[in-house]
């Protein structure tokens, strides 16, 4: 069990003004770009990445993870407002909150969004705070071929749930780790897949392909996509009833079951890799309306319907983080953005993390509640702003995003090169993306494939090549028979399923 | 249909990789359990097989369509061109020229937005990055 001192000098950094500064920063940022239809926390944060290089590494884990809660927040102004969610996560969200701001009452749709995404976001982080240290000492017990079997198993539910084919997943998948083996290999130190290029001796850095497929690309499909100028945000009427521009305490303390649902089904999807935090808003708002008493109102302004979407949302980025840095391996792309700062910053994720780097990682602990907080007072102050927000023209958004990607990667590769592979990677998310095949499997594979590839070198030469000495590895055999099920359920079953319910191959 | 040609697509890319490039891209080690083309190869051979199950089995929404990605590829070639000109002139020249085609080509034709993408955001990217990180543009 973590030693208390440490735990307490830990939370103590969290305090200190420059982590503060960032994290209040980090939170403004997600709120701002959150607010923007198409930027999203995600591309904020890969855009972010190698301008942190130059700080410590807490203040620079600290503003991204502020960017990915802030982000959270910022989403729900304009799926209230103008029924287009910044972030996909946000959509659920504007099923009541849009009805709700066209009623008249916009900064109640608002608000309730911002208590119910800090309400579930702080149920997840005390999660996380209390069960990650016992869990990352469970984990250190696991040897190569138990982290192995973990990937595969880990791999086989990203590339089932994430899209809607597992082949399409299988594919993105084995395309991520292919692109992981450019560069000179961990066994023999001979180069692979250079096809002449010598800059690529280190293989292909990750910035540049994370910058290049999540971001480029969707400012590519959002800029291919705009027509005319951007619709105007629903304007907030100056003269209102003060009831409706804020929630009441009995309003809130009315939806705290669905609150706590929310936050449940969050914080346990979130801790499972590949369900993001769309799929537990959209279950929370099924669950929420299977629940009330009153399910008719639902999609017509219902507070309950807001505050089980945002709870669910939001409670997913703290539970995203269990498996993050207990193992090692990030369940979704943000996780797996923040995994790369931690690295950049010469910190390896995974249970050996509370032992080596315990402080700084009950100072992140901090850091995460402390952002909740700013969250919520940055919400409160800053919500007649983001809603301005809304109608900046993409135009601007769009082409000084796409010069922060340039600065920012060859800033993080030291030259020119990087943004090369960025603008080649931007073409290839492009089309994945448009072909139905998906960018967070591939960064994902990608990201853990020198792993992989070690591991599965590592227990070839434990096993001694043979499989039969898995009988030796119980939790791996279970693991890879879990594997097994999960390929068969999501890619054998589900489809027959789907058929059978008139879905028909696309 | 279009993802059967996927499948098929995949399928072929995966039996290229595994037949032809990867073996003239890797250097041949003949011992140890893990070989430089071990992982390369087994990724190929997922792609060949998942590919011709797609081609078997085709499943999956397919949002193409081929007059928003002629634009995105404009405007990839536009940025492409504009990291050339930056590897010649320098970010400092070239960025506010890419800021003012991206906003021009998207329809932007306010005076005041065109500025403020033209000159504020290149100019605050600068110091950013050159006065409070101390780091060169390229």
């Amino acid at each position: 069990m973590p030693d208390l001192d440490m735990v307490m000098a830990g939370l103590g950094d969290a305090l200190g003004p420059v982590t503060l500064l960032f994290v209040v920063a980090g939170v403004v940022t997600g709120q701002f770009v959150g607010a923007v239809p198409g930027i999203g926390p995600v591309m904020a944060m890969a855009i972010a990445i190698p301008f942190t290089f130059v700080l410590d590494p807490l203040p620079a884990i600290a503003f991204l993870v502020g960017v990915n809660k802030g982000g959270l927040v910022g989403g729900a102004v304009p799926a209230v407002l103008i029924n287009t969610p910044g972030t996909p996560d946000a959509a659920a969200t504007a099923f009541d909150g849009h009805p709700l701001a066209r009623s008249g009452k916009p900064l109640k749709a608002t608000k309730m969004a911002l208590y119910a995404s800090t309400t579930g976001d702080t149920f997840s982080d005390i999660v996380l705070i209390t069960v990650s240290a016992p869990i990352a000492a469970v984990a250190l017990f696991m040897g190569p071929v138990e982290i192995l079997a973990l990937m595969i198993f880990a791999f086989s539910v990203i590339a089932g749930l994430i899209g809607d084919s597992l082949w399409k997943g299988v594919i993105a998948l084995a395309l991520g780790l292919l692109c992981a083996t450019v560069g000179l290999d961990p066994q023999h130190a001979t180069p692979r897949l250079l096809f002449g290029w010598y800059e690529l001796y280190d293989g292909l850095p990750l910035a540049p392909v994370a910058i290049g497929m999540l971001a480029v690309a969707e400012i590519l499909r959002r800029l291919a996509a705009v027509k005319g100028r951007p619709k105007p945000a629903i304007r907030i009427p100056e003269s209102q009833d003060p009831a409706d521009r804020r929630v009441s305490l009995a309003e809130y303390w009315a939806c705290r079951f669905t609150l706590a649902r929310g936050a449940l089904i969050g914080t346990f999807l979130g801790a499972l890799p590949g369900i993001g935090s769309t799929a537990a808003a959209f279950m929370s708002y099924a669950s929420a309306r299977h629940a009330s008493r009153d399910p008719e109102s639902f999609g017509k302004g219902s507070l309950h319907g807001i505050a089980a979407a945002e709870s669910a949302n939001s409670s997913v980025v703290g539970a995203n983080m269990i498996p993050l840095l207990t193992l090692g391996i990030p369940g979704s792309v943000s996780a797996a953005l923040i995994i790369s700062a931690f690295m950049i910053h010469g910190i390896q994720p995974g249970p050996l993390l509370f032992e080596q780097q315990g402080r700084l990682i009950y100072s992140l602990f901090g850091a995460m509640i402390m952002a909740n907080f700013v969250n919520l007072l940055a919400g409160q102050l800053g919500l007649r702003f983001w809603t301005r927000v809304v109608a900046a023209p993409e135009s601007v958004i769009f082409s000084a995003a796409l010069l922060l990607c340039i600065a920012g990667v060859s800033l993080s590769s030291g030259g020119l090169f990087g943004v090369a592979v960025m603008l080649m990677f931007a073409g290839v998310g492009y089309l994945m993306t448009a072909f139905g095949f998906s960018v967070v499997i591939f960064i994902i594979a990608f990201f853990l494939g020198p792993r992989f590839e070690t591991s599965l070198s590592q227990s070839l030469v434990l096993l001694d090549g043979d499989p039969l000495a898995l009988t030796g590895h119980p939790v791996a055999l279970v693991l890879l028979g879990l594997a097994a099920v999960t390929v068969w359920h999501l890619g054998m079953r589900r489809p027959v399923k789907a058929a059978r319910h008139g879905a028909g191959p696309g | 249909m279009t993802n059967r040609l996927l499948g098929l697509f995949f399928a072929c890319v995966g039996l290229l990789l595994l037949l032809v490039v990867i073996p003239r891209q890797t250097e041949v080690i003949d011992y140890g359990w893990m070989r430089p083309q071990s992982l390369p190869n087994a990724a190929a051979i997922v792609i060949a097989a998942a590919g011709a199950v797609l081609a078997f089995r085709p499943r999956g929404a397919i949002d193409f369509d081929w007059r928003k990605a002629g634009r995105a590829a404009l405007y990839l070639v536009l940025v492409a061109a504009g990291v050339w000109l930056i590897a010649l002139f320098g970010f400092e020249v070239v960025a506010p020229l890419i800021a003012m085609a991206v906003m021009l080509m998207a329809g932007e034709r306010r005076p005041a937005w065109l500025a403020l993408g033209t000159v504020g955001i290149p100019f605050v990217i600068w110091l950013a990055a050159t006065v409070l990180l101390d780091r060169p543009l390229p």
